[in-house]
């Protein structure tokens, strides 16, 4: 038997020995963790590009989007387009819809995304030691941008996602400044909290950038000016009307004129930067913001979304509006006042060099100023001075100079500007946060015309103070997050 | 034999190993069946406890080596096993009586074998001579309805398209819940058996339970599909065997009614939109006279089918061979799909002087080509050709003014105004144009190659080996033609004015599987009452996936086909780079070990255990996590063969039980899926402005880990009636813990949902399958069998932060108490008679409502696209040379949303003039207060869509009866052909999927269980003519 047992050992042997650790420790060609993703500025550089690259308020298509998708579907500038299967139906309708794809979703998922992106990217740099003074300085710019960027982001947040942005103890949004483990659960923070958390990352990040470098130059990186601009908006919204944000109002109208006609429609096909403070940039391979109305381009049968009637009525109102000819594409036909034949193509984004449907989205403009700047002296008392201040921007995009008519009461004056910001910004993202913030004050809510709510047989109100207005916190995020509250209503 | 002196039986042992190589001599003998006295071919005869053996020849002849005392062990399909000691005679003639299935071969894991007898394990069988001479390219579509508890669903009329298999139930949420599918001892890739010879294959063997298939187990937590391909004998003389079949395909009976060129123009005139709008009678006459295009009949076609087959096999004393060839032609029937393979094979095995060494190699090489359709499913107007043939407008001329049939349409190529308006009504003319320029096609080759020996190099030791390899590398080329209309929009540039347009992709992969595995075998018998066999195992896996790809946009109309149609990125227009190209290149690699045991134990044949134990370890999962330990027992009592079941009419009956666990590492269910899990990682990507940027990519979780299934069997095998009646009842509890899933997690994350080990799900059910011979005797032969099974899947825990609901938005989801695959809708209630809308139910179950609130009114309606039911049954009725034989399989109590339908209901507003035909049904909608009818208001919210993503207005029983098979044959009487070289002739003539039952208001109700049917390709009916000459 001894001879059976030394061969079956010298066979087992044979059989068994073969090497195996290839079979048991195997990594992936091209795995990038962390130490290895940063360790030059360039590499920061390049995360900080991932963090813009993030933020995304144009993104979304086919009936589903960030925040120019949410702002036209939830308010009062679109109608359905003939090329629509439906597209948008439930949101127009105001559907209670908070799951995967909602607006809340989308807005909520991609603001702390960015965050998120930020945060890493700081965690990183505050890993890593830089001697040389002018990488210091390329390091504290590029900080800087991060801070300001997730400002911008919170800011976002805390408009859609806060009942009331004076009620210091309301709850707001989260305030993420750091790189969450996944285990972990997270309550909103309130107003106030959130309202200093911003504040804060504006200061720190004014205080770092480089006014030398070369990006300050361009309007689609964050400069000292965006950030004033930031500071500005969230100043008007916590109520804060006072001389300092007037001051910071003047100093970028001073900065960033108001664009003539010329300018104005050159600005809409990217060719023209007089008032744009701050523009998201767009390039070939980007998400085209065209299709959150188009299929393919702007051209008829083609929108499956279009510019509402009672918008075009607005527009038309002013004899030689720039605003009009901006909006309204040549292509679209008009068949009468609030006829439902209309075919009205939305011309906001008509394309670009970097593709069909691709073009920059401009954030902030010096309009957006102008009429802040007329909405503080309004609420200030001085009823001439805004008047005439929502009068110089009407010159501007009419071409003709006219006087003005000073405003009886602060009520005719807050209409007046809401009215002015819905020509001036449609389809920029802005109007159903207008309607939320100015809305209240002046008791309007979403009144559409039936030509335009039947165009979808949606309802075509959303009563002033609606719990709608406040998005609702995601489904997904209260699935992960068994700490955080929802808002009222839902 | 009864031998009741277990001291000679000792001294016989002794000796007969002992003194073997003296006392060997030949025996020789022939083999004849009881029924007729002719020779069987083919019958087994091995010396028992020993691997030599061999198999009878042309005349029923063998001649093997033994010696005195040794059993020689006659074994044969269909037959008793005959066992006969050796006594002082070198002759040893046997007559074998039919009919008894008892002993017949079982394939078990590894390569081992067993019979129905002694095997403890539930494990269906199914020979692959009643699956031969079907016209499907996928030989797994043929085992549809053959074996409880099995579901193939192709869900697909692309010939050699890859079905989705469960045994059992669905047993992960993320992971895989395929079974493993063995081919001649290799694991090989489950979703790729289009390049395979369906006629090389012997048999398919079915392990279910733990106690077969958890050997496997780091990769059989769902079962496993062993199978064997064909062989040759030794001793045996040259043999050919051809066979040829033709035939056509086409497509199912339609149970719905379209709309024709008048109903559809007065459908427009009274809703006042479209090209029917304010026409009058003549004139819609006129329209209607000009054309009433059936899109079905233009895209659908009848297809045809050939194949050839030759097959060799010759043996001589200590070699045998196989040799297979193929040429496999199916088109599909709608235009633009066609499938071809040619394949080769060859099967080699082999042994020693003294049979103490034996090996095999099995070598198959196969080329397949596939032409195909993409996007079916899709929502894309231009993209899904199913959905223009379902749904282009009859008044839609297919003809040119010439009266050739189109392919365009008359639309020039870039022309987005032609086919962009009126609700894009002229797409079946894209689509039309799209398939009859543009090119989609997957070139296949495919190594499979495995090699075993086995070594018997001491008494009552055996070494193995096992290894093998499966390669597919795949071609893929796509090419949207220059000049198709949609070619001029391809380029990336303001107004679609680039000069070249068009687009030319190709994808080439390749997937290298090896996979070696030795072992050493222990085995003998004791007092010739205890038969032990012990083994232990080591096996070794690596997987290799590479690939390339490129995208080119911009190509030269003159030269589409290869990259001379190329335009440059360098060019320029209008100041930017229309063309540049986008290429990729990538790998992954995957790994498994294992060291693992099994014990083999049986106590005078009628008791037997058999326990299994093994460590795998995955690189999926990091440090404690790594190794999974898994294990099984089966045990298994031969209640018949007891002395008090004497006379009790059982011919066997046998009670088997077994419990194991097994693992899934493949934690996102590919094979290359879920590679690095455990780890954070960044990529560079795209970022800001045309930079590049470094993002975060996937967020860690170290504690992932081996998903584990828990099986528990219990079973009968009974025959009865001198075995005419034979079958099997098993009951299982599968329960699937630590589920891959994911976990919800807050989104300030970036991500809303990490994978994770959470929850538990259940699979419990009973099969029962039934084999019943009627009537036999010289002429006629009269058989049935049938096959069922019921499987209820309930989610037992979902993770925590859910509050045990998981709904992403679409029209299922995951609920606690819940079936996988469960739809979780609002309940649509009708139409209001008062003013035409949709009324609902709240989730309440009382209130009636028109407003649809998805948000809150959803409930779980217990309708899953899982089904329940399923089974399948054959008849087969033989007289003398003729047979006809039927299959069926059936599924039921599967749900499937029909958005098809819906399409052709569509009423919602603005949708009149959507460039769709309807149903006829549309002309009942609601029009005037009272009206009682099903379709709500032409002008009414609610799409389409809507109504399948939020509520069950067109959630349909999926539940089908399918005849899958009927064949009609006569083989030609062998006096007819004494003269000739010609040894047996059979023609036949044969029907896929003739006849369905089925409420499914579609083309075809069977899915690969996908939750919502739109714009699929239907399994078609296939007639084909066949016959097959031996010589």
């Amino acid at each position: 038997m001894k001879k059976y047992i030394l061969k079956t050992l010298s066979i087992a042997a044979v059989l068994f020995m073969v090497s195996c650790e290839d079979a048991t420790e195997v990594v992936q060609e091209g795995e990038l963790n962390e130490e290895v993703a940063f360790q030059t500025v360039a590499d920061l550089q390049s995360g900080l590009n991932g963090a813009y690259a993030a933020y995304g308020p144009d993104f979304g298509g086919n009936g589903a989007g960030d925040a120019i998708y949410t702002n036209a579907i939830l308010s009062d500038n679109i109608k359905a387009g003939q090329a629509s299967n439906g597209q948008g139906a439930q949101d127009y309708s105001y559907f209670v819809d908070f799951g995967g794809g909602s607006p809340a979703s989308a807005i909520w998922a991609n603001r702390y995304a960015t965050i998120n992106r930020v945060n890493r990217v700081l965690r990183a740099m505050g890993n890593l030691t830089f001697t040389v003074p002018s990488e210091i300085t390329e390091v504290n710019h590029i900080k800087g941008q991060l801070l300001a960027l997730r400002a911008l982001a919170h800011l976002d947040l805390f408009e859609y996602f806060t009942v009331d942005y004076q009620d210091s103890d309301a709850l707001a949004v989260i305030n993420v400044d750091f790189v969450p483990l996944t285990s972990d659960a997270f309550e909103r923070n309130t107003v106030a909290e959130t309202v200093a958390f911003i504040n804060a990352d504006l200061e720190e990040a004014n205080s770092l950038i480089d006014p030398s470098n070369t990006t300050v130059s361009t309007p689609i990186y964050i400069n000292n000016d965006v950030i004033k601009a930031l500071q500005i908006k969230l100043a008007i919204d916590t109520g804060d009307f006072g001389n300092d944000v007037l001051t910071k109002a003047n100093e970028l109208l001073a900065a960033y004129p108001l664009a003539n006609q010329a300018q104005y429609a050159a600005m809409f096909f990217d060719g023209d930067i007089t008032e744009v403070i701050f523009k998201l940039a767009r390039v070939n391979g980007d998400n085209g913001v065209g299709g959150l109305f188009y299929f393919n381009q702007v051209m008829p049968s083609d929108g499956f979304l279009e510019m509402s009637n009672q918008l075009l009525n607005e527009l038309s109102e002013l004899p030689n509006d720039i605003r009009r000819n901006v909006n309204l594409a040549p292509a679209s036909t008009v068949v009468g006042l609030n006829d439902p034949a209309n075919e009205l193509l939305i011309n906001k984004y008509p394309g670009g060099s970097g593709g069909l449907q691709v073009n920059d989205i401009k954030l902030i403009r010096s309009s957006e100023i102008q009429l802040i700047k007329a909405e503080i002296q309004a609420r200030n008392g001085a009823l001439g001075d805004a008047a005439q201040t929502v009068q110089d921007l009407r010159d501007m995009r009419t071409g003709a100079a006219s006087p003005s008519t000073p405003y009886a009461t602060l009520d005719e004056a807050l209409v007046d500007i809401l009215d002015e910001r819905r020509k001036e910004f449609c389809f920029e993202g802005k109007r159903f946060l207008d309607l939320k913030r100015i809305g209240p004050d002046v008791g309007l809510g979403v009144s559409r015309l039936p030509v335009d709510c039947g165009s979808f047989n949606a309802p075509c109100n959303l009563a002033v103070n609606d719990f709608r207005f406040t998005l609702a916190i995601p489904q997904n995020e209260l699935d992960g997050n068994n700490a955080i509250s929802q808002n009222p209503g839902y | 034999m009864k031998v009741k002196n277990y001291g000679l039986v000792l001294v016989l042992l002794f000796l007969s190993v002992t003194s073997s190589f003296a006392q060997e001599r030949t025996i020789t003998g022939k083999v004849t069946s009881a029924e007729d006295g002719m020779p069987l071919i083919g019958v087994n005869v091995i010396v028992k406890g020993t691997s030599r053996g061999q198999q009878t020849d042309f005349d029923g002849g063998y001649s093997i080596q033994a010696s005195t005392g040794e059993t020689l062990v006659f074994s044969y399909l269909g037959t008793k096993t005959i066992e006969r000691l050796i006594g002082e005679t070198s002759t040893i003639d046997v007559i074998m009586e039919a009919d008894n299935t008892l002993d017949e071969v079982v394939v078990v894991a590894y390569g081992g074998v067993s019979t129905l007898k002694k095997n403890p394990a539930a494990i269906s069988t199914v020979k692959a001579e009643i699956l031969e001479d079907r016209a499907n390219a996928s030989a797994l579509q043929n085992l549809q309805g053959q074996v409880a508890g099995l579901n193939i669903a192709t869900g697909s009329g692309q010939p050699g398209e890859d079905s989705t298999i469960i045994l059992r139930g669905a047993g992960s949420i993320n992971g895989n819940i395929e079974p493993l599918f063995i081919v001649d001892g290799i694991p090989v890739d489950e979703d790729n058996f289009r390049s395979i010879n369906p006629n090389d294959i012997e048999t398919f063997t079915v392990l279910k339970d733990a106690g077969a298939a958890n050997i496997y187990g780091n990769r059989a937590a769902n079962g496993a599909i062993v199978i064997t391909t064909k062989k040759g004998r030794y001793n045996e003389g040259m043999k050919f065997r051809y066979s040829a079949a033709y035939g056509n395909s086409e497509l199912q009976d339609q149970p719905f009614e379209l709309m024709n060129s008048t109903e559809i123009l007065q459908f427009q005139r009274t809703n006042n939109a479209g090209l029917g709008a304010g026409l009058t009678d003549s004139e819609i006459a006129a329209i209607a006279a000009q054309a009433n295009t059936s899109w079905a009949d233009v895209f659908f076609r009848t297809g045809r089918t050939e194949s050839h087959d030759l097959t060799m096999t010759s043996g001589g004393e200590k070699s045998n061979n196989f040799t297979s060839l193929q040429y496999f032609k199916q088109d599909g029937i709608f235009v633009g799909s066609d499938f071809q393979r040619f394949s080769l094979r060859n099967n080699f095995n082999g042994k020693t002087e003294d049979e103490k060494f034996n090996y095999g190699l099995n070598l198959f090489l196969a080329f397949s080509e596939t032409n195909e359709l993409d996007n079916a499913g899709s929502g894309s107007t231009f993209f899904n050709p199913f959905s223009a043939a379902l749904q282009g407008l009859p008044y839609l001329s297919i003809y040119d003014a010439d009266g050739s049939q189109t392919i365009d349409g008359g639309i020039t190529p870039g022309d987005a105004n032609a086919i962009l308006s009126n609700g894009a009504t002229n797409f079946p003319y894209v689509l039309l144009n799209s398939i009859a320029l543009n090119t989609d096609r997957e070139e296949e080759i495919k190594i499979l190659a495995s090699f075993n020996s086995e070594w018997n190099f001491a008494k009552n030791l055996y070494a193995r080996v096992q290894m093998g390899a499966d390669l597919s590398t795949e071609s893929r080329l796509e090419i949207l033609h220059p000049n198709s209309i949609l070619g001029p929009f391809q380029a990336n540039v303001i107004g679609n004015q680039a000069q070249f347009g068009g687009i030319h992709e190709e994808t080439y992969t390749r997937d290298f599987r090896f996979n070696v595995s030795p072992s050493i075998s222990y085995s003998n018998v004791f007092n010739d009452k205890h038969d032990v066999t012990a083994t232990a195992y080591f096996e070794y896996s690596k997987g290799f996936l590479d690939g390339i790809d490129f995208d080119q946009t911009g190509l030269d109309p003159r030269l589409v086909g290869t990259g001379t149609s190329f335009i440059p990125g360098t060019t320029v227009e209008q100041g930017v780079n229309p063309y540049i190209p986008v290429v990729n290149s990538f790998t992954s690699e995957v790994g498994n070990l294992s060291v693992f045991g099994t014990l083999d134990y049986e106590y005078d044949g009628r008791y037997g255990i058999s326990a299994g134990i093994r460590r795998d370890n995955s690189f999926r999962f990091i440090e404690d996590n790594a190794w999974g330990t898994f294990w099984s027992v089966a045990g298994r009592w031969n209640i018949s063969d007891e002395a008090f079941m004497d006379g009790s009419g059982f011919d066997l009956l046998k009670l088997r039980a077994s419990h194991g666990v097994s693992g899934n590492d493949r934690i996102t269910g590919g094979y290359y899926g879920g590679l690095n899990q455990t780890r954070s990682l960044y990529v560079a990507g795209t970022g800001y402005n045309g930079s590049v940027s470094t993002v975060v990519s996937q967020l860690e979780n170290r504690t992932l880990k081996w998903e584990e299934t828990t099986q528990t069997n219990i079973g009968i095998d009974f025959a009865i009636l001198d075995n005419k009646l034979s079958g099997s009842v098993d009951v299982y509890n599968k329960t699937t813990d630590d589920l891959f899933q994911n976990n919800q997690i807050s989104l300030i994350n970036a991500t809303s949902t990490i994978q994770s080990n959470i929850g538990s799900l259940v699979n419990e059910g009973i099969e029962l399958a039934l084999n019943y011979r009627v009537f036999s005797d010289e002429d006629w032969k009269i058989s049935v069998a049938a096959n069922g099974s019921y499987n209820e899947n309930t989610i037992e825990q979902l993770p925590p932060s859910t509050n045990g609901l998981v709904n992403t938005g679409g029209s299922t989801a995951l609920g606690e108490g819940q079936a996988l695959g469960s739809y979780y809708l609002v309940r649509y209630l009708g139409v209001n008679p008062s003013n035409g809308n949709p009324l609902f139910l709240k989730a309440d179950g009382v209130t009636v409502t028109e407003t649809l609130d998805a948000a809150n009114d959803r409930v779980f309606l217990d309708k899953s696209f899982y089904p329940t039911w399923q089974g399948g049954f054959s008849t087969d009725v033989r007289y003398k040379g003729f047979e006809l034989s039927t299959q069926w399989s059936f599924v039921a109590d599967v749900w499937l949303n029909n958005l098809d339908y819906a399409d052709l209901q569509e009423v919602s507003v603005g949708s009149v003039n959507n460039g769709r035909n309807r149903s006829v049904t549309v002309n009942n909608a609601w029009q005037t207060p009272g009206d009682i009818t099903d379709i709500p208001r032409v002008g009414s919210t609610i799409s389409s869509v809507g109504y399948i993503n939020s509520t069950d207005r067109y959630l349909e029983d999926a539940s089908y009866l399918r005849l899958r098979n009927i064949t009609f044959a006569y083989t030609i009487p062998t006096r007819f052909l004494e003269n000739t070289p010609i040894s047996g002739v059979r023609f036949y003539l044969q029907g896929e999927n003739l006849l369905t039952f089925t409420k499914f208001r579609g083309w075809d109700p069977e899915s690969n269980f996908r939750a919502t049917n739109r714009g699929q390709f239907p399994t078609p009916k296939i007639y084909t003519f066949g016959a097959t000459i031996n010589f």
